[in-house]
């Protein structure tokens, strides 16, 4: 018996109000298992390259994988959206955990795609299998958790309900802006820029139906293992404990933290903004359902300017961005700002990014008062943050510029600032430097989504698992980021979450027997899992490469290649770019000098298809 | 002779029951050697230095900011800063 997909997609066209299903092929789900990797064939399949992101022929698939909704460790609350993004150009993966993809698969689909243009404010809501649209135009400029609060209770009349909706930002098309799932996200990339421009306020579901299991039995007895393994692993503990924000002070003491701009990288005041301080703050531990990990902080201000202000969080990542990044080391602040990014929907990583460039440049006298509406710019200033994260949603004044991410902003305001504006393909760079870690740094140059630790990290380099590597040699790095980035790919196929994935807690080889068990396709062991992600991967890659995308564009701002670090552990690192990518490509059986993919790997993953399409563009190798 | 200071955090620091150490050495110290005396001094680190850089490690042991792999490539000649740090995932 095959188990663990409901064996359909949905696809929404809001331009005409129209519904339609389809069955989820066969052949996919042997190639591309589930989650990201149907996904990602899916919008190749559908997209015709050159497509303006904020335009109605824009898509979104939304994916579950064939462990969402399952009882089974760090997986279960786990989807994604694949789609066009407005911040890159590129293809774009965004994942979240909330309960939204147990009820999309619950409602009797594993992917739900959605087209077009609503011709006003709307909400779409699937129960069960039907579809409605709703009148938004009420909620149309409402924060998200307002828009969620009446969706949920007044409209749909039915608090069991789950949705993603966007907020000010995402109407306004920030090319950052989010889309706020419960209190989680779908982050990065300019999610709800998309859904702004499709005029679609919210998505809602509600289902009820079993998911079916192929071997309930062997899957239990699986399960308890792997809660073994995960109970044995010291990161489960820590992660209980501390939640992401356990990995504040590593980062900084390796010397990999985005001091000020990445003008440094490591941030003196950490002692006042680490893990220990948000253990004070946390007010609930919680998490994803069935999973012992509980990552989840919820953190809330008692005293003090910032009091009442809580949020689900912040992450390691907003910890820096809205914290050590700007040299503010205000828990406080901190967890104040992050509310507001997730009410307004704003992305805090590049929310932060963007702030700490605009400070730099005017530091260096090359923005002033008058492009900045009055306002001093400057270090360890939580105003200044806090005025601009709202300027940044509503697109007030100079906070239209920064809507548009650094990439842009930078372009615009030139004299020099291209140099230190910290994006790779317009994606803003997360909270970690890529010259003292080269093959973590290897896998954001050359992520397919741009400016991301999230799709090749590299746990080897940086906690020193499974096993240690050196951060600063060269030589095997290429082979190295390869094998993270296809490992993380075939994970969110299955829809495993990353943190104990990655670093192992639970092994591998149980991971693909649950699969097996779950779903009842032999999809074979671990060696057969990465060929799995190898072969989206390329996919993925093959989308970037229609766009015009190549080794030109696997790169980073002068700052990282010319500009060694000044101070801190990792003094004198630089990113050594091109034999990185020599090696890269190589690894990945491309031509190296154009970075572009080969008919004999692509056929050998069984991609002829793809293949023929980009030779007839003129890019293959 | 020399000062070597070691930094504890998280729950690390509560174990060794401070955030900061310094020990003397008396000239050229193998890694390994010298994480046994800092046993000598706090004990309760003892389960929490067993099977480094496997993957069963506790924590993690940087010296001057960098994981010196093997553990026992590492020669201390004095002045280094060593950070020990619980064993994470997560951001
Ligand atoms: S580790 Fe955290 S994010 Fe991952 S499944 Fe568990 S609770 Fe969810």
């Amino acid at each position: 018996m095959q188990g663990a997909y409901m064996g359909k997609i949905l696809r929404v066209n809001l331009t005409e109000k129209k519904v339609s299903e389809s069955p989820l092929p066969e052949d996919y789900i042997r190639k591309y298992l589930g989650g990201r990797g149907i996904a990602a064939r899916l919008l190749y399949d559908i997209m015709t390259p050159g497509t303006d992101p904020l335009s109605p022929d824009n898509k979104m698939v939304w994916g579950t994988g064939p462990l969402t909704g399952l009882p089974v460790q760090a997986c279960s609350s786990g989807w994604v959206v694949t789609t066009k993004s407005p911040a890159t150009g590129t293809y774009f993966r965004s994942r979240c955990v909330s309960n939204l993809g147990i009820m999309l698969k619950r409602s009797g689909y594993d992917f739900l795609i959605i087209e077009g243009k609503a011709e006003s404010p709307t909400y779409i809501y699937i129960e069960n299998g039907d579809v409605e649209f709703g009148d938004a135009s009420s909620l149309w400029g409402t924060t998200t958790d307002l828009a969620e609060y009446i969706i949920k209770n007044h409209l749909i009349r039915n608090p069991r309900v789950e949705t993603a909706v966007i907020g000010p930002a995402g109407e306004r098309l920030v090319k950052y802006a989010i889309v706020q799932c419960g209190t989680r996200q779908l982050g990065r990339g300019g999610m709800g820029a998309i859904m702004g421009a499709k005029n679609l306020k919210a998505v809602a579901v509600y289902g009820d139906k079993p998911i079916p299991i192929a071997n309930e039995d062997v899957l239990k007895e699986l399960v308890k293992e792997q809660i073994n393994q995960l109970s044995a692993a010291h990161g489960t503990k820590r992660m209980q404990r501390y939640g992401t924000a356990a990995i504040h002070t590593l980062i900084n003491q390796i010397g990999d933290y985005p001091y000020k701009n990445f003008r440094s990288t490591y941030f003196p005041d950490h002692e006042k903004l680490n893990g220990e301080g948000r253990v004070r703050k946390t007010i609930r531990n919680a998490g994803c359902p069935n999973c012992i990990i509980n990552c989840w902080k919820f953190t809330y201000v008692k005293e003090g300017p910032y009091a009442g202000a809580w949020v689900d969080g912040p992450e390691y990542e907003t910890f820096c961005t809205f914290g050590g990044l700007l040299d503010i080391s205000n828990l406080d602040a901190t967890i104040a700002a992050n509310q507001l990014a997730d009410l307004y929907g704003i992305d805090t990583i590049s929310a932060g990014i963007t702030i700490g460039f605009a400070i730099e440049a005017f530091e260096r006298g090359i923005i002033t008062t008058k492009d900045t509406d009055g306002m001093v710019l400057r270090w360890r200033d939580e105003e200044v943050m806090m005025k601009l994260i709202k300027k940044i949603a509503f697109r007030e004044g100079f906070g239209d510029l920064l809507a548009e991410g650094v990439k842009v902003a930078s372009e615009k305001i030139g004299k020099g600032s291209e140099e230190f504006a910290p994006h790779i393909k317009g994606l803003e760079l997360p909270a970690y430097d890529p010259r003292p870690v080269k093959a973590h740094g290897l896998g954001m140059v050359t992520s397919n989504i741009g400016g991301s630790h999230a799709l090749g990290y590299g746990t080897q380099e940086v906690f020193g698992l499974p096993t240690p590597v050196d951060r600063y040699t060269l030589e095997g790095k290429g082979k190295l980021t390869k094998f993270n980035q296809d490992r993380l790919t075939w994970g969110e196929c299955c829809i495993w979450c990353t943190f104990p994935t990655r670093s192992e807690w639970h092994k591998p080889d149980l991971l693909t027997k649950i699969v097996v068990a779950a779903t009842g396709v032999d999809f074979g062991g671990f060696e057969s899992a990465l060929k799995i992600g190898e072969r989206v991967w390329n996919v993925e890659k093959a989308f970037n490469v229609r766009e015009g995308f190549d080794r030109r564009h696997d790169t980073l701002p002068a700052r990282f290649l010319k500009e060694p670090i000044p101070d801190g552990p990792s003094k004198g690192q630089k990113f050594e770019l091109e034999p990185l990518l020599d090696e890269y490509y190589q690894a990945r059986g491309w031509d190296v000098a154009t970075g572009l993919p080969t008919r004999g790997k692509l056929e050998e993953l069984g991609l002829k298809d793809i293949a023929d399409d980009l030779e007839k563009m003129g890019r293959l190798r | 002779m020399g000062k070597v200071s070691v930094k504890f955090y998280q729950d690390i620091r509560d174990a060794a029951g401070t955030s900061l150490a310094e020990l003397e050495i008396e000239g050229p110290t193998p890694l390994p050697l010298f994480l046994k005396k800092l046993v000598g001094r706090f004990e309760k680190l003892k389960p929490l230095l067993e099977n480094l850089q496997t993957e069963k490690a506790a924590v993690i042991v940087l010296v001057n900011g960098r994981a010196p792999i093997p553990i026992s490539s590492e020669v201390l000649m004095g002045g280094e800063e060593i950070s020990i740090l619980p064993m994470v995932d997560g951001g």
